[in-house]
């Protein structure tokens, strides 16, 4: 599963490396913002003023033991409390280079969401966010807010990889529309260069499509493009669904700033997209229609028949029988004008 | 010893393929879905050296400074 973004310029992927001393910083967010978290302190050096050597080096090794055992409990705290996830137990199992690891998790449901890897590797920590573990963070954190903990408080200066993504439910921005902007070489790097390869496969069945997808560049360069159909990988039927998707490799943590303004600045591709004109708001009418159509299409399964005798009860009379089902004064209730403009559109989108 | 021509992979269903290749320019490259990784393995005929990140293959890799570079 992956992360939705409502027409807007969404994060599918991120992984960067910090060191775990980093996390003593923790503090400095609070002078720099209005949060007041309290975090895990840090041991006392008890081994000052211990004349007998040989106590003493035992005191510094405890001591240094426990400074590292609070890192983790702080960099556990900065999953739960900035994030708004959780990390397994250590794994005892090393992952990218490093000696051990945990799993991200959800902190509602047991779902896997990323890796943390630690120990070795000049006491940094690698963390890898999934599609699904972006989705998380940014429904608690904005990208602003999480350049300010990334780049401000624990010197975080590079992303390993962003993959950055743009849903069009219009067709707008589909995989002809890429291989057409590719002709006019639209994703050449505006700074010059080489220019990337593109890949299409349309594999199919006879006369059934399975896939659509445009790749351009090298998956192992810097920039890396995949232009698909979203509902044919998805299996959605009668929904226009193409996802613009960019892997970014060793970026600049910047592109948290303004994650539309850092999608636009990729390729003249990526800024033909023109988030700033209008295509965003579309976008986001049409996902709300779609999501709207399917609400009616269950409530309709659930209790169309009983809402029908509902509705005879009151003689066909709509207004007496809706408040009768819902009590208007105490619920939050209230269609919003784009609401009622939506189910009049539903007609024309029913299939 | 490492084989310079596999693909030694680490698959976690939930969230993806982390794919390490002295035949890959860096070394490293994660992938989101299966069908993404073996649509790769396919072009650059990397199908036949896959070898699954056990915990023996891990420790191998790691004694033979296989991630060094990445780090």
């Amino acid at each position: 599963m992956t992360s939705t973004n409502n027409g807007k310029i969404g994060i599918d992927h991120l992984a960067f490396t910090c060191k775990l001393s980093s996390f003593q910083n923790l503090e400095h967010a609070n002078t720099r913002r209005f949060t007041k978290l309290k975090w895990v302190s840090f041991p006392k050096r008890s081994y000052v003023g211990v004349a007998d050597p040989l106590l003493k080096e035992s005191l510094i090794s405890d001591y240094r033991a426990e400074y590292v055992n609070v890192l983790h409990l702080r960099l556990e705290q900065f999953f739960n409390r900035v994030l708004g996830l959780r990390l397994s137990n250590k794994r005892g199992v090393g992952f990218h280079g490093y000696k051990d690891s945990y799993k991200i998790m959800s902190k509602s449901a047991p779902i896997e969401l990323g890796f943390v890897g630690f120990g070795g590797n000049n006491d940094t920590v690698y963390i890898q966010l999934s599609g699904q573990g972006c989705s998380h963070v940014f429904s608690r954190i904005t990208p602003l807010g999480l350049h300010f903990w990334l780049a401000d408080v624990l010197d975080v200066y590079k992303l390993t990889r962003a993959d950055l993504f743009y849903d069009d439910f219009d067709g707008n921005f589909g995989t002809s529309y890429a291989e057409t902007a590719y002709e006019d070489g639209a994703f050449n790097n505006p700074n010059g260069g080489r220019t990337p390869k593109i890949d299409i496969r349309r594999p199919r069945v006879g006369s059934v499509i399975q896939g659509d997808t445009v790749y351009i560049g090298s998956r192992k360069s810097n920039v890396f493009w995949r232009i698909y159909d979203k509902s044919l990988e998805q299996g959605v039927e009668n929904q226009t669904w193409f996802r613009n998707e960019v892997e970014l490799k060793a970026v600049n943590v910047d592109v948290l700033l303004n994650v539309a303004e850092a999608f636009a600045g990729v390729c003249p591709f990526a800024a033909s997209i023109n988030l700033e004109h209008g295509y965003t708001y579309k976008s986001l009418t049409k996902k709300s229609v779609v999501e709207f159509q399917g609400r009616l299409k269950w409530a309709r399964q659930q209790v169309g028949s009983t809402l029908s005798d509902i509705l005879d009860a009151f003689d066909g009379d709509i207004e007496k029988a809706f408040c009768a089902v819902v009590n208007t004064k105490k619920s939050k209730w209230q269609l919003t004008d784009s609401c009622k403009q939506m189910l009049f559109n539903l007609e024309k989108l029913e299939v | 010893m490492i084989d310079s021509n596999a693909v030694y992979y680490d698959y976690e269903p939930s969230i993806g393929i982390n794919a390490y290749s002295q035949r890959f320019a860096c070394l490293h490259v994660f992938y989101k879905s299966w069908g993404q990784f073996d649509a790769d393995l396919i072009i650059e005929g990397l199908t036949d050296n896959l070898v699954e990140i056990t915990p023996e293959v891990y420790s191998m890799l790691c004694a033979e400074g296989f991630f060094n570079d990445l780090h």
